[in-house]
Order: C-alpha cells, then sequence, then structure tokens
C-alpha cells in the first residue's frame, strides 16, 4: 500500500528523484572516501614520516568533506521540497475525492476519520518519505559503498562484514520486533485511560450523583496499571536496545584489530589500511542501525497509506447524469415512486417503496419514528445518496436526470443537525444566494425569527461564526440554518426536525411566518410536535422505512395506529415539558 | 485517536502540540513542535523531581551506574589505542634485524636521513627487535577492552531498565493522584472551565510529563557525563589536540543557534499552516451535505488548494532548515576529525604522541560532539515538560470540596504537601480572557478555545525535523547518527 501511493505519487518529480540519487551517491562516496585517506595519512605519511603526505592529503580530506556536506545539503532540500510535494498533492487528491463522495460514502466512513485521513495520515506518509529520501536512501549505498571500499582495503577481513551486519540487523530488528506489538497495546492503554478521564470529566455530575466515586477510581486504577505495565515493558525494550548496539560495535572493533593484526604481522596488509578498515566497518554497522531504526516508521505509515489508498480507491455511487436534462423553472412537484433504499452491506432497506406526492403550494409532514428512515428520505431528494430502487421526481424529472448543480438550485435544505460554516452570519446566509442583498437577507432572518438575536450579536451580520456555528445556541443555529435556506427562495423546502430546538412559541411565530413565502413552494417537513403535523396539507406516517399511511391529521386519527400512537407519545411529551 | 477528541481539545492541542508527537522518536524529530515556556521553570521542575522522592533509592542507584559505565566507555578507546600501538610497534619491530637494539635501530635511520622515522621509532614501547606483533599482549588488551565494553553495556542496561521502572511508577502515581483529585474537585471547578481544557492537563499534559522525565533523565544525566569524561580523557592524551576539539563546541553552538532562529519561524508558519488546513478540511467533510446542496464546493475547493499551497511552502522550509543541521553538525565533525588527523599524524611522526593515542582521541572527538547537541535538544523538552507538569499541578493545588473524604491511597498525600498552595489556581487564570487567537484568516474560527492562559508566553521551539504529527511511535533516541 505504501509503495503504491508513494510511487504513484512520486511519479511526476522522477527528474529531481535522480538528482538526489546522484547527489546522495557523491555525498556516501565522500564519506567513504575519507577514512581511506586517513588511513593513507598513516601508512605514507606517519609511518614513513613524511610530513608534507600528511599536510597534502589533509588538503583533500578538506575537499571531500566539502563535496560531501554540499551534496548532503542539496539533497536534504530535494528530499524535502519532494516530501511536501507528495503530501500536497496527496492531500489534494483525497480532498477532492472525498468532495465528490455522496452522503452514503461520506457516513459509511464516517467524516472524522475521512477528515484525520486527509491530515495526519498524509502527514504521516509525507514524513515517512522524507526520512527515506534523506536518509535510508544513502543506507544502501553506504553499505554497498562501504563493504567494497572495505574490500578493497583487504579482502582477507571482508567474513568481519559479512558476521558483524547481519549480527547487528538481527539484535537490533529483535529488539524492534519486539517492541512493535507493545507500542499498538501501549496506544491503547493510552487511549483508554485518556477516554476514561474524558468520560470522568464530562459525566462528573452523573458520577456523583450516583456516587460512583469509587466504581470510577477502580475502573481507572486498572487501566492505569495496564498503562503502566506496558509503558514499563516497551521501556526496558528500549534500555536493551542500545547496550545491544553498543556491544556490537565494540566487538567489530576489537575483532577488526585482532584478526587485522594478524594480517599486518603477515605483511598481507598495512596497519593504516586496518585502520580504514574499522572506519568502514563502522560506517556500515552504522548504516545497517539507521535503516533499521528508520524501519519502525514503515508499519505506521503503511496503515496511514491504506487507510489513505481506501478513499482514494472508493468512488462516489451518486453520478452526474452524463446527458442532463433542465429541471422546470418555476414550482415543481415531488413526488416519489416505489423509492427503495439500502446502505452497503445492510441487511434490509432502510426505505421500502416509499411512495407519495408533494404538490407544490402544499406541506407535507413526515413522522415517524427515531431510526423510521425520515432523514435518509429527505436525502433521495438532493441527491445526498441515490435509490436503489424506484425513483424521485422533481417537476416530473428523474432527479438522477438532472444536473446536480440545477437539482440543488432548487432546493431549500435545512438539515436536521444544522451547521455553519466559520465566518460571519452574512457568509453563511449568502450560500443560500450569493447575490443576495442584505434587505434580502435581513427578510429572511426575519422570517426565520432570527432577526432579534442577530442585531444584538457585535457586528450584526457581520458577526463572527465559529466553525460549526459552535458560538450560537442549538435554536439559534437552526433559525440561521433556516433563514439560509429561505435566502435561496427555492422550489422545494426540505424540513428535518428543524424547529426541534426552538420553543412552541417561536415555532408557531415561524410556522406562521413561513406560510406566505413558502406559498407557491413544495414543503417537506419532517416533524415530532403534534402542532406542527397538525396545519400540514398532508402526513405521511413512515414505519420502518414503509408508508403505512397517508393523509390528513384527522384522517389518519382515524385509520392508522400508528399514527395515533405517535400524536399519543408527542403529546405526553408536551405536557411533561 | 484524534477521531475521538473534541472540538476544545484539539484547540489545546493544536496550542502545544500533539502529546503524540513528543512520544519517542529518534532525538531530532522531536524538535519543531511548538513548546511553551514555563512560568516558573525551578521551583516547578524541582516539584517534578519532588514526585521522584519515593523511588530516590532507585534512581540514585540508576545514576551510579550511569556514571560508571560512562567511565567505562570513555576508557575503552585509550585502551583500545595501545593495542593499535602494540600492532604498529610490532610492524617497526620486524623490520629491525634480531640483535640490533632499539637505540641502535634509531640511531641508524638517523644516520640514514630518516629522521622522522627515527623519531616515531625513538617514542616506541615494547619494540622487541626481531619479532613481530607480540600477540600475547595484544589479546590481553583487547580481551581487557571487551570486557570492559560488555560490563559497561550491561550497566547500561541495568540503568536504563530502574530508570524505566522508576519514571512509570512515578507517573502512575501522578495519574492516580490526579484522578483522584477530579473526584474531589467541586463541581463549580467543571463549569469555570472549558472541558477541553482540564482534559488536556490531565491526558496530554501527563503524557508529556512522562515522556519529559524518563527522556531527560535518562539522556540528559547520561549525556552530561559523557561529555565531560571525554573531554577528561582528551585533556589527559593530548592537550593541544583537546584545545582543537574543544574549538566545535562553540562553532557547534553558534551554528545550531543561527539555524535555530531561522528554523523558528518556519516552524511558527507550518504549525499554523497545518492548523489551517485541517480546518477547512474539518469544515468541509462535517458540513459534507450543506456543502454540496447549497454548492460550497469550488469555495471549499480554492480555500483547500490555498492553503494546502502554503502548507506545502511551510513544510518543505521547515524541514529542509531542520534538515540542515545534521550535514552541518557533520561537516563541523568532518573538520574536527580533518584538524586531528593532520596535527596528530605531525605529533606522531615527531615522535610526541603514538599513534594509538590519536585514534583513540580521534574516537573521543566523534563521541563528544553527538552528546552535546543532545544536551542542547533537550532543553526545550524540559521547557516543555516542566510546563505541562505546572499545569498539572495547578489541578492538584485547586481547592477540594468540603468535606474532603479522606484520601483513599496512603501514597495519594504525594503532592498533598502543597495543596494549601491555591494562589495559582487555574480559575483565576483562565477568566482572564485575551482573545490572542494564534493564527487563523477568518477571525471567529477559534472562538471556542481563544484567551486560554499562558498564551502570551508561549513560545515555539526551534530545531530539527519538521514533524507536525507524531512520528514513528518510538524510534529509540539512541539511534545514534552517523558521522564522516
Ligand atoms: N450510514 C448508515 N449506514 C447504515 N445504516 C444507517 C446509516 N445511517 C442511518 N442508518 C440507519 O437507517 C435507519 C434510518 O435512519 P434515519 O433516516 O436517520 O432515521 P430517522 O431520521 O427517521 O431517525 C436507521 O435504522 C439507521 O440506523
Ligand atoms: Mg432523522
Amino acid at each position: 500500500m505504501l509503495l503504491r501511493l508513494v510511487r504513484t505519487h512520486l511519479r511526476p518529480y522522477s527528474g529531481p528523484l535522480l538528482v538526489l540519487l546522484a547527489l546522495q551517491l557523491a555525498g556516501t562516496l565522500a564519506s567513504l572516501y575519507l577514512p581511506s585517506l586517513n588511513g593513507r595519512i598513516i601508512d605514507e605519511g606517519v609511518a614513513v614520516g613524511d610530513t608534507d603526505f600528511i599536510l597534502t592529503a589533509g588538503m583533500w580530506m578538506l575537499g571531500v568533506s566539502l563535496v560531501q556536506v554540499v551534496a548532503t545539503i542539496t539533497a536534504t532540500r530535494i528530499a524535502a521540497l519532494t516530501a511536501a510535494s507528495l503530501g500536497r498533492d496527496v492531500r489534494s487528491a483525497v480532498f477532492s475525492r472525498v468532495g465528490s463522495f455522496s452522503a452514503r460514502e461520506l457516513s459509511s466512513f464516517g467524516a472524522p476519520t475521512l477528515i484525520s485521513r486527509s491530515t495526519n495520515d498524509v502527514t504521516q506518509v509525507q514524513q515517512v518519505v522524507y526520512m527515506g529520501l534523506a536518509i535510508m536512501v544513502s543506507a544502501p549505498i553506504m553499505m554497498v559503498g562501504g563493504v567494497f571500499m572495505a574490500l578493497r582495503e583487504d579482502i582477507g577481513l571482508s567474513w568481519l562484514v559479512a558476521v558483524a551486519v547481519p549480527l547487528l540487523g538481527l539484535s537490533v530488528g529483535l529488539v524492534i520486533s519486539r517492541m512493535v506489538p507493545h507500542f499498538r497495546a501501549m496506544q491503547k492503554a493510552v487511549d483508554t485511560v485518556n477516554r476514561i478521564l474524558r468520560e470522568q470529566i464530562t459525566g462528573i455530575r452523573v458520577v456523583r450523583a450516583f456516587v460512583r466515586e469509587d466504581v470510577e477510581r477502580e475502573r481507572f486504577g486498572e487501566a492505569n496499571r495496564t498503562y503502566t505495565n506496558t509503558a514499563l515493558a516497551v521501556g526496558r525494550l528500549m534500555a536493551l536496545a542500545f547496550p545491544i548496539v553498543m556491544v556490537v560495535f565494540n566487538a567489530s572493533t576489537v575483532a577488526v584489530l585482532w584478526f587485522g593484526a594478524m594480517r599486518v604481522d603477515s605483511g598481507a596488509m598495512k596497519i593504516g589500511a586496518l585502520t580504514a578498515f574499522m572506519s568502514y566497518l563502522i560506517q556500515i554497522l552504522m548504516s545497517v542501525m539507521m535503516a533499521t531504526f528508520m524501519s519502525m516508521m514503515i508499519p505506521r505509515a503503511t496503515v496511514s497509506a491504506g487507510r489513505i489508498v481506501e478513499v482514494l480507491d472508493t468512488s462516489s455511487s451518486v453520478r452526474p447524469a452524463e446527458a442532463p436534462v433542465a429541471l422546470p423553472a418555476g414550482p415543481v412537484e415531488l413526488e416519489l415512486r416505489a423509492a427503495t433504499f439500502a446502505y452497503p452491506g445492510a441487511d434490509s432497506p432502510v426505505l421500502r417503496e416509499v411512495s407519495f406526492t408533494a404538490r407544490p403550494g402544499t406541506t407535507t409532514a413526515v413522522v415517524g419514528s427515531t431510526g423510521a428512515g425520515k432523514t435518509t428520505l429527505v436525502g433521495l431528494v438532493p441527491r445526498l445518496h441515490d435509490v436503489t430502487g424506484g425513483a424521485v421526481l422533481l417537476g416530473g424529472v428523474d432527479v438522477r436526470d438532472a444536473a446536480l448543480e440545477d437539482l440543488w438550485q432548487h432546493i431549500g435544505l435545512v438539515p436536521q443537525r444544522p451547521y455553519l460554516f466559520s465566518g460571519t452570519v452574512a457568509s453563511n446566509l449568502r450560500h443560500g444566494d450569493a447575490d443576495a442583498t442584505d434587505d434580502e437577507l435581513w427578510e429572511a432572518l426575519r422570517i426565520a425569527q432570527a432577526e432579534d438575536f442577530v442585531r444584538e450579536m457585535p457586528g450584526g451580520l457581520d458577526a463572527p461564526i465559529a466553525q460549526g456555528g459552535t458560538n450560537v445556541s442549538g435554536g439559534q443555529r437552526q433559525r440561521l440554518a433556516i433563514a439560509r435556506a429561505l435566502v435561496r427562495r427555492p422550489a422545494v423546502y426540505l424540513f428535518d426536525d428543524a424547529f426541534s430546538a426552538l420553543d412552541v412559541a417561536t415555532d408557531a411565530r415561524l410556522r406562521a411566518a413561513l406560510r406566505p413565502v413558502t406559498r407557491e413552494a413544495t414543503v417537506v417537513l419532517v416533524a415530532q410536535r403534534v402542532s406542527s403535523i397538525i396545519h400540514a396539507d398532508q402526513v405521511v406516517v413512515l414505519e420502518d422505512g414503509a408508508v403505512v399511511g397517508v393523509g390528513s391529521h384527522e384522517e389518519l386519527l382515524g385509520s392508522c395506529p400508528t399514527y395515533v400512537e405517535i400524536v399519543e407519545s408527542q403529546q405526553a411529551m408536551e405536557e411533561v415539558a | 485517536m484524534s477521531e475521538l477528541k473534541s472540538a476544545e481539545e484539539k484547540a489545546a492541542e493544536e496550542r502545544r502540540g500533539p502529546a503524540g508527537a513528543r512520544r519517542g522518536g529518534p532525538p531530532h524529530a522531536q524538535l519543531g513542535m511548538p513548546t511553551e515556556k514555563s512560568q516558573d521553570f525551578v521551583p516547578s521542575a524541582k516539584r517534578v523531581l519532588g514526585l521522584l522522592r519515593p523511588e530516590r533509592v532507585v534512581v540514585g542507584g540508576s545514576l551510579v551506574l550511569a556514571l560508571s559505565s560512562v567511565v567505562l566507555n570513555a576508557i575503552g578507546p585509550k585502551i583500545l589505542g595501545r593495542a593499535t600501538d602494540l600492532i604498529f610497534a610490532g610492524v617497526f619491530s620486524r623490520q629491525i634485524p634480531a640483535g640490533v637494539t632499539q637505540e641502535g635501530a634509531v640511531a641508524a635511520l638517523r644516520a640514514r636521513g630518516q629522521g622522522t622515522v627515527a623519531d616515531v621509532l625513538a617514542a616506541m614501547d615494547h619494540v622487541v627487535p626481531g619479532q613481530g606483533i607480540d600477540f600475547g599482549a595484544v589479546g590481553r588488551v583487547l580481551l581487557v577492552v571487551l570486557g570492559i565494553y560488555v560490563v559497561a553495556a550491561g550497566l547500561q542496561l541495568l540503568q536504563g531498565r530502574m530508570l524505566t521502572t522508576a519514571v512509570n511508577r512515578t507517573v502512575f502515581r501522578l495519574r492516580r493522584d490526579v484522578e483522584d483529585k477530579l473526584n474531589r474537585l467541586p463541581l463549580p471547578y467543571f463549569d469555570s472551565q472549558p472541558r477541553g481544557e482540564l482534559l488536556s492537563r490531565v491526558t496530554n499534559d501527563i503524557d508529556n510529563v512522562a515522556q519529559s522525565l524518563q527522556q531527560t533523565l535518562s539522556q540528559l544525566v547520561t549525556s552530561l557525563l559523557t561529555v565531560v569524561a571525554m573531554i577528561a580523557m582528551m585533556l589527559y592524551i593530548s592537550p593541544l589536540l583537546a584545545v582543537i576539539a574543544l574549538v566545535t563546541i562553540p562553532v557547534t553552538m553558534v551554528v545550531t543557534g543561527a539555524i535555530g532562529k531561522r528554523s523558528q519561524g518556519h516552524f511558527v508558519q507550518q504549525w499554523k499552516s497545518t492548523g489551517q488546513v485541517n480546518s477547512v478540511v474539518e469544515e468541509t467533510f462535517t458540513g459534507h451535505e450543506l456543502v454540496k446542496v447549497f454548492g460550497r464546493q469550488a469555495e471549499a475547493d480554492r480555500e483547500f488548494a490555498e492553503r494546502n499551497d502554503a502548507l506545502h511552502h511551510a513544510s518543505f522550509r521547515a524541514q529542509f532548515i531542520s534538515g540542515i543541521i545534521m550535514p552541518t553538525l557533520m561537516f563541523i565533525g568532518n573538520l574536527n576529525y580533518v584538524a586531528i588527523a593532520v596535527v596528530g599524524g605531525f605529533r606522531v611522526a615527531s615522535g610526541s604522541m603514538s599513534l594509538g593515542d590519536v585514534q583513540a582521541f580521534i574516537q573521543y572527538s566523534r563521541q563528544f560532539t553527538q552528546p552535546l547537541t543532545q544536551v542542547a535538544s533537550m532543553a526545550n523538552l524540559m521547557q516543555s515538560g516542566v510546563a505541562s507538569a505546572e499545569r498539572v499541578f495547578e489541578v492538584l493545588d485547586a481547592p477540594s470540596r468540603s468535606p474532603t473524604p479522606a484520601p483513599r491511597h496512603a501514597s495519594s498525600t504525594l503532592a498533598a504537601g502543597s495543596r494549601s498552595r491555591t494562589s495559582r489556581s487555574p480559575t483565576p487564570r483562565s477568566s482572564r480572557s485575551s482573545s490572542t487567537s494564534t493564527s487563523s484568516s477568518s477571525p471567529a474560527r477559534r472562538w471556542p478555545s481563544s484567551g486560554r492562559p499562558g498564551r502570551a508566553r508561549r513560545r515555539w521551539s526551534t530545531s530539527s525535523c519538521a514533524s507536525t504529527s507524531s512520528t514513528a511511535d518510538g524510534s529509540p533516541s539512541t539511534a545514534r547518527t552517523s558521522a564522516s
């Protein structure tokens, strides 16, 4: 997954990457050349007393160091730029892919995970790509080059490389591979501890009210112990890693000296070559170690890459019409014709053969218990998801045959969870209609019963709105969302439980104010309150995704037991409230 | 995990950097997070150390072990140098015909005009004319060295285990005390501040304290000791070369400081850009259906592209600047290496120093720059750890509801001594509301979280590796970076 994602997105940067490779090669070769020069200082300078040679070789070493630093820094620059570009490209790909999703894909992933996939996960991948290009790439070069140089110094000692490298790789690898599952356990333990604390803080009143302190303390104590034990296990393994590395390094040095001494004694090797060989071995081991430690980042980045690819490989179930049919201008009739909808993977459909017609100038109330499918039904109209059977028609045109922008232009949606975007009151309202004048905005606010509190907000229409609208109350958010739909002056209004956070009086005033503006519009209203339903021209009763009754309030009271039940339970609730 | 976080927590995190980011990772990868300054570093740091009091025996023992292993590791190269000398001497010995004395050979060389070689030979010990390398002696030296290294590693292992035990037990107690305290805080306390703030204190901040304690204790002490030991050994072997090597200290400091200063702005920018991209993503995805139905997609795309580009630029700069530090230090190290090789070569050639000593010296000079940079980078970690600890202490120090139930755990009185100090309770602080939102093009974006305590004191850390989110869960911080 990681490889596939990275390969695809690195393709545009193959030019710079080649340069990077060349630079890393140059830098690595330069750093490999240094010990060999030092060895020659000993053999050809110190041992024979040639001080001129020492000086010349010293200058050479300086020059080589300079080459090395320039090459490495340039390579680092390319690595940083490439990784950042890859991050940008992947982020952008994920963002636009999610942008194309319908509500169906979005809800099957869930917004929070999509958010972290397009931010944190991308950062993970970007980080590992940077590490790979800046550091890991040079490890194999160093390894091959180091082996080559070491062998050039002395073939007779080469078996030491063959022993030390796997020894180090294996021992470090073993420690790391034992650490990885602990890391996972650790993450889980941290999450548990933090979750319990979060629950305790947010639910502090419940804890106090039910005197659950001891239970909570016990629960937390358990999690805290688990966490500590896992952290201890990780800590102990970590404490093992470094001493092991040091022992392998030092033992290798000692071994080189011992076996090298024999070769020197037999005249097969010069003492400078021995020193150089030692440096090479250390360099080789160093790169093995770096590569092994860096490889710890890979499992995690692979998980991230998998999560990203999963998004990129998903395509929207709502396909734009190929040859769009224009929807009629002006008032339109909404018709559901045996509309059926099933969530992917779900056994039974959420909506089953729902049929009804909502005419312009009328209000259709949709009622039903929680989970009956009301929100799903509303979402079919703007194609947040498409029917899996039957059809939804607007002005006689199947919504799937209309252009999406055309369709949306006809609809004013107030969703169950009113959401406002960061900006100002005005910028939010103008999503309904970008060209609306301030007067039109005030008019919409007046109808939505939002005029008073907006006037009191600092700046009025220009009052800031926080992301999600969290800086206004739930009821205010609902009214602003209604105003936003009103600004659009659409042919079809879809109110999904849009008055739930309003008190009964505001609710009544709002509905009264709505009546004149929606005189020609088709209104579909999901509602709980009996008072909202009574005045509807038509009530559709949903139960488990199927229509069990259509008619006026009075008709249904006589004919539909489910409706009677709903009305009674609502009235009971209202009396309590 | 981040998926479960509330907006408030995220905002709190945004100010401090995700705790996960500080968990593990090579030392150079943890920098570059914004860190903030503590209010009262010294007393708070003392109090943090005070948390370790119940573990003082273990901590003290581990310090002794650390000292011993550092000393052993420090004398290793010096003894190894003796082996090189023995080999070198053997090579020379072989060339002198048996029966000729060392002095005789030196005189003969001088007579032939090979004065320099004569000097080298004259300064040598263990010259047994006619004989080759004395393998018995070499073997003994090498065995001693090997023994020293193995013992040093063993001590280090033991030290690491003891320290991690002490730290984790301490953090266990701290967590338990905080949870205990939560149950004894009066309800108004919970209402007096945003929930996310409190949550962040009891989760992220404690995690950060744990992390900083572990890393500073295990690395700061060893690193400092190593630097001292290496300098001592270098001075012992050759004061002249030591002076050359020590010049690198100020040079390293100046260079790291200069790069750090430059990178600071880039990190702040990267942090800000990340936040801005995240907020547009969050907004667009959360309000997905409205984005669609109200035709906001194009606007969202444009906004995203803009911020994504800014992030691209910022993260490139930050990563590049921080990436420069390592090669630069490596270059300084190489300059040092060349200087020592050349000057050392002259000294050996003039007979005033043995080859083995030069070799040992090179090893020392390599080993002392690395812990030096580690000490420097540790400063940031300590700052941020103590700042987190202060926030945790504020929770512990808040007045309990009355009547205070007797503490259930005997040792939950760990922090009780200071509980009476209520002057720094967070309540007055969080009511202070100065709207200094860190970034954001639109003024309202961080409304709910703005005006939190300590904002003005916040600083952004410098130096390497521009990781904005967690790096690999914990590539051991012991990963030494290769030089030359
Ligand atoms: N993303 C989804 N995946 C699977 N099932 C879902 C999804 N969203 C809603 N459902 C299910 O569909 C049914 C109808 O949901 P909904 O339309 O929200 O009901 P209502 O608005 O009437 O309360 C519920 O049983 C719910 O569990
Ligand atoms: Mg619903």
